[in-house]
């Protein structure tokens, strides 16, 4: 899933200043999940704000801030339910990822959307409260040939042929908390019996699969109506 | 007297709070309990002890960022939590993960220029009556000091109670009840 977090509040004051109805757009898929733009996350924000304008003194009855989530931010079909709270919006203060925010800039033509979240990674929980990169989204699948373990991701110099000499004990040399991907890899591989295969050299990895030609675009031309 | 929301666990601080409230050992004067009526979040009780509104939860475990916030924003001038010591929680770890929240909303606010100390956390035992009073007491003229609390003129009946369900208090609300 996409693991985001929220910005900070100041941040958040900083650029909803100067507008007067906000609404606050959760989103219910993946930063629900990661608890950073989820229907509680939306309450929560929303109540800030509303205390923090009160503290300023700012409350009048031209103020407004509420809150409203939609299933998914990122596909136009949930984005109709709340059309009119935006029409009734100066500003949208989306708590989906980047995608979110731009698929809510696209819907609502000639209004302003603002990210509360900074988008990080697509990862997963490693534990409650923690959560891990794990895909770069690079493109171009190497998983079959490291284990199941990406090192584009999860190796701190994204390098194919496994590890640098700033490996030690298992751990990369960025930080002592980041293991290092290539010895995963070496571990999984040896318990899968499957140790030769890192014999074979990857060749240099083709790039333009992943930030060539501007945004990437995914077409399946069965699928398209 | 600034108004004060606790959020009490019905395995010790409420204990304490219906003790208290039966010896009357508020200072000068009797703390009087009304009977608690149920809150819209499941599980939630509201009542009062003194001046005090009571909302006894089934553990502080349960009692999420945004029922302080509510609280705040609904018109207390202070909120506590009230849980059990630790290692003594019912559900276990209840306590621990509602001290770590409500540190996690002093930081909030705090974040938005509102005092921290407004929102604080305490162990209780279901037979400490005088340590709740004395909580009561010095949490009050803590809060009592800061002046008033962050409230932002919305109507949120049963405060702690209907957090998610009715204290969604939207920007229309509050501008219908500004109208008023």
């Amino acid at each position: 899933m996409i693991v985001a977090e929220q910005k900070p509040v100041a941040e958040i004051l900083r650029m909803i200043d100067g507008y007067r109805r906000i609404l606050v757009v959760g989103c219910g898929t993946c930063v629900t999940v990661c608890m950073a733009g989820g229907e509680k996350e939306a309450g929560i924000l929303a109540s800030l704000i509303r205390m923090a304008w009160a503290r300023e003194g700012r409350l009048s009855p031209l103020i407004d801030v509420s809150e409203a989530t939609v299933e998914r931010q990122c596909e136009w079909e949930f984005l109709g339910d709340i059309a009119e709270k935006v029409a009734a919006s100066d500003a949208v203060l989306s708590m989906g990822c980047g995608a979110g925010v731009q698929a809510m800039a696209r819907m609502f033509e000639g209004k302003v959307v603002l990210p509360a979240l900074n988008t990080k990674f697509i990862g997963m929980p490693e534990r409650q409260g923690l959560w891990t990169e794990l895909c770069a989204g690079c493109g171009d699948c190497v998983l079959d040939r490291t284990g199941g373990i990406c090192p584009i991701a999860r190796c701190s110099k994204s390098l194919l042929n496994g590890p640098c000499g700033g490996s030690q004990n298992g751990k990369c040399e960025v930080s002592k908390d980041i293991d290092c991907a290539w010895q995963l890899i070496f571990d999984r591989m040896k318990s899968l019996g499957r140790l030769e295969a890192l014999g074979t050299v990857l060749p240099p990895k083709d790039w333009f699969k992943n930030r060539d030609g501007g945004p990437r675009k995914v077409v399946r031309e069965d699928m398209l109506l | 007297m600034p108004k004060i929301v606790a959020f009490a666990c019905e395995h010790s601080a409420y204990e304490a709070a219906a003790a208290a409230a039966a010896l009357g050992q508020k200072t000068g004067e009797t703390m009087p309990m009304e009977a608690t009526v149920p809150g819209e979040n499941p599980g939630f009780q509201v009542g009062r002890v003194g001046g005090v509104e009571i909302v006894k939860v089934p553990c502080t475990g349960r009692v999420e960022v945004i029922d302080i916030l509510k609280a705040l924003e609904g018109g207390a001038d202070g909120v506590i939590v009230l849980g059990c010591f630790e290692e003594a929680c019912h559900y276990l770890t209840g306590n621990v993960r509602a001290k770590k929240r409500v540190g996690y909303v002093r930081r909030l606010i705090r974040d938005i220029g509102i005092e921290e100390d407004r929102i604080q956390f305490f162990h209780l035992a279901p037979d400490m009556d005088a340590r709740f009073s004395r909580i009561i007491e010095e949490f009050s003229r803590q809060v009592e000091n800061m002046g008033p609390g962050p409230a932002t003129g919305i109507t949120v009946t049963g405060i702690g109670t209907g957090a998610r369900e009715q204290g969604l208090a939207t920007g229309e609300q509050a501008q219908a009840a500004r109208a008023r």
